[in-house]
């Protein structure tokens, strides 16, 4: 799919001044499945939604935990997310050896960054293929981080990349005046109401599809929601999750067991079978989802 | 810091050449001493240029720390103008100031640890510690020691923080301490000025447990003055730095009143006869 002659190798300038390897690169993260981060005073937030590549298959995992006080959510080639994570879980256990304590967030963010440009500069090399949300804390307080492949990284109150994020975005800006001040589980709300707004529309957010990341101590008033008094990174996969899609459901009046459990045990009648297997999987069986742009090799 | 001949200016460079900051021989563009005698290994290694001991207390609002202006070159007084104060950083919630006792390297020491106060929040005095005690003690690892003994005071978040470490990587902290000479003339002076202190402290003669900046200062001023009088390497004009939440401050270069009258009626050595 060569756009022109300008985009054989990273290091060529096209005559409009762009680097099209570059391009192509941030095109993989939007091309990897949505992830939204928040953040208020006291707590910051990951979600993503996982996928499968069919019923058969389990869901990649989008979390990747750094350090006690650091971890990230990815979108992208997951094979290149694992090379730059594992780069910044040596950086965090270099600080703790060296300097006896842990790295603050925005430096690990910037190291990688630094790594990132290089292979947008250097013959040969190729740019990563995928982008990070980075949440940690710090001597500073909370921190949520955007990396991408161009080797920025920038610090956001609240911030979504990977499919359709750009639905995430609108809602996120929408309500930008009032995470600062959120509770966890508020905070966690308006993250999944993001998060929903990335899905197409046949889809929801069920416990199998949705994860969520946290750092900060968990106080939660949700019934059946995990509390902690540590503040670490923490990710909240399958019936963890659940508690806070019922809260979701009971907000937005629908039926607060959900939808895919009912329409799982519709599952034996005929005319429901199609639509409801797809929901529930997240439906990413090859060619049944074009519209969204997904390849196999991403996640 | 003076020139030294064992320490060509490329193997400081090294230091902060690489990623941890840590000494890589392979570095530098005039390579180390082993390259230079064709391929032997150089191990053992004397600092030609010294300075002598360094001397720290914690007081009421901080940490003190002195030392004086000589970089003797053997015996002879060959560099009076020394500062070995090294203001390492002063922010908003923490400030550290390194003493050293030998005069190696440690401008790039020094360098690295400004470097890493960007804007992302700044290293603590016990980091900064830490990453010294690491530092020296890889490079002793390596058979290629930087021959030196310092001193770090620092304050943050109201703690202050004094702590020792050497060419060997030995490491420890108190609330005095004294470094070569120092550790056997003015360790006890400070110790027992600081005992002292305590008890009047709880007794209730005095108030708080710890000396204030006057009476700090004196202490110092009086284990310097007892160091120029007994160590044959010292001289009299010397720094004092005082660390507090403020910042680091260090002093104009000062000297002690001395009475040498005393002298004449020695007996037993030098070049008066019996």
């Amino acid at each position: 799919m060569f756009r022109n002659t300008y985009d054989g190798d990273n290091t060529t300038f096209s005559p409009q001044g762009r680097l099209h390897q570059v391009e192509y690169a941030q095109e993989a993260v939007k091309q990897g499945s949505a992830a939204v981060g928040l953040r208020s005073k006291t707590h910051a937030v990951l979600l993503t939604l996982k996928r499968s590549t069919g019923e058969l298959a389990s869901y990649q995992k989008k979390m990747i935990k750094i350090d006690d006080h650091v971890g990230v959510a990815i979108a992208g080639l997951t094979s290149d997310a694992r090379v730059l994570s594992n780069f910044m879980r040596q950086l965090a256990m270099q600080s703790r050896m060296l300097y006896a304590r842990p790295i603050p967030v925005g430096r690990i963010v910037q190291s990688i960054a630094d790594r990132a440009q290089a292979n947008t500069q250097q013959y040969g090399k190729r740019p990563y293929g995928v982008g990070f949300l980075v949440i940690g804390k710090d001597e500073t307080g909370p921190h949520l981080f955007e990396f991408s492949p161009a080797g920025i990284s920038n610090e956001y109150h609240a911030h979504s990349i990977g499919a359709r994020s750009q639905s995430a975005k609108t809602y996120l800006e929408d309500h930008h005046a009032e995470y600062e001040d959120c509770s966890l589980d508020e905070l966690i709300q308006h993250g999944l109401s993001a998060l929903r707004d990335t899905l197409q529309q046949d889809k929801t957010l069920t416990l199998k599809n949705t994860s969520i990341a946290i750092i900060g101590p968990a106080t939660s008033s949700i019934p059946g929601a995990t509390t902690s008094k540590k503040a670490n990174f923490r990710v909240l996969d399958d019936e963890a999750v659940e508690p806070y899609l019922r809260e979701m459901r009971r907000r937005r009046g629908e039926p607060e067991s959900g939808e895919v459990k009912e329409e799982e045990e519709a599952q034996a009648d005929a005319p429901a079978t199609e639509a409801a297997g797809d929901a529930a999987t997240g439906g990413a069986a090859p060619g049944a989802s074009d519209g969204d742009g997904d390849v196999q090799m991403q996640e | 810091m003076a020139p030294s001949r064992y320490h060509n200016p490329s193997s400081a460079s090294g230091i902060v050449g690489n990623d941890h900051g840590f000494y890589d021989a392979s570095s530098g563009p005039g390579g180390n001493e082993a390259v230079m005698a064709g391929g032997v290994v150089g191990h053992t290694q004397q600092p030609l240029v010294t300075g002598t001991s360094v001397l720290g207390l914690v007081f009421a609002d901080g940490v003190m720390l002195a030392a004086d202006n000589l970089a003797s070159y053997g015996s002879l007084a060959r560099f009076r103008d020394i500062q070995r104060l090294v203001p390492l950083e002063s922010s908003k919630s923490s400030s550290s100031c390194l003493a050293v006792a030998v005069c190696l390297g440690v401008d790039s020491i020094s360098e690295r640890a400004q470097a890493l106060g960007d804007d992302h929040p700044s290293l603590g005095p016990k980091q900064i510690y830490e990453f010294l005690s690491n530092l020296m003690y890889a490079r002793r690892s390596k058979m290629d020691p930087l021959w030196n003994a310092m001193l770090l005071g620092g304050i943050k978040d109201g703690e202050s923080f004094l702590g020792y470490v050497d060419l060997l990587g030995t490491t420890y902290q108190a609330p005095t301490l004294a470094s070569g000479f120092g550790s056997h003339m003015a360790q006890p002076l400070l110790r027992e000025a600081y005992e002292k202190r305590q008890e009047e402290g709880k007794s209730g003669a005095k108030e708080g447990e710890l000396m204030s900046r006057e009476e700090a200062t004196a202490v110092l001023e009086d284990c310097m003055k007892v160091l120029y009088y007994r160590d044959a390497r010292s001289l009299n004009k010397y720094q004092i730095a005082t660390i507090t939440a403020q910042g680091v401050e260090i002093s104009a270069s000062k000297s002690s009143e001395t009475e040498w009258k005393f002298a004449e009626g020695l007996r037993g050595y030098g070049p008066q006869k019996q």
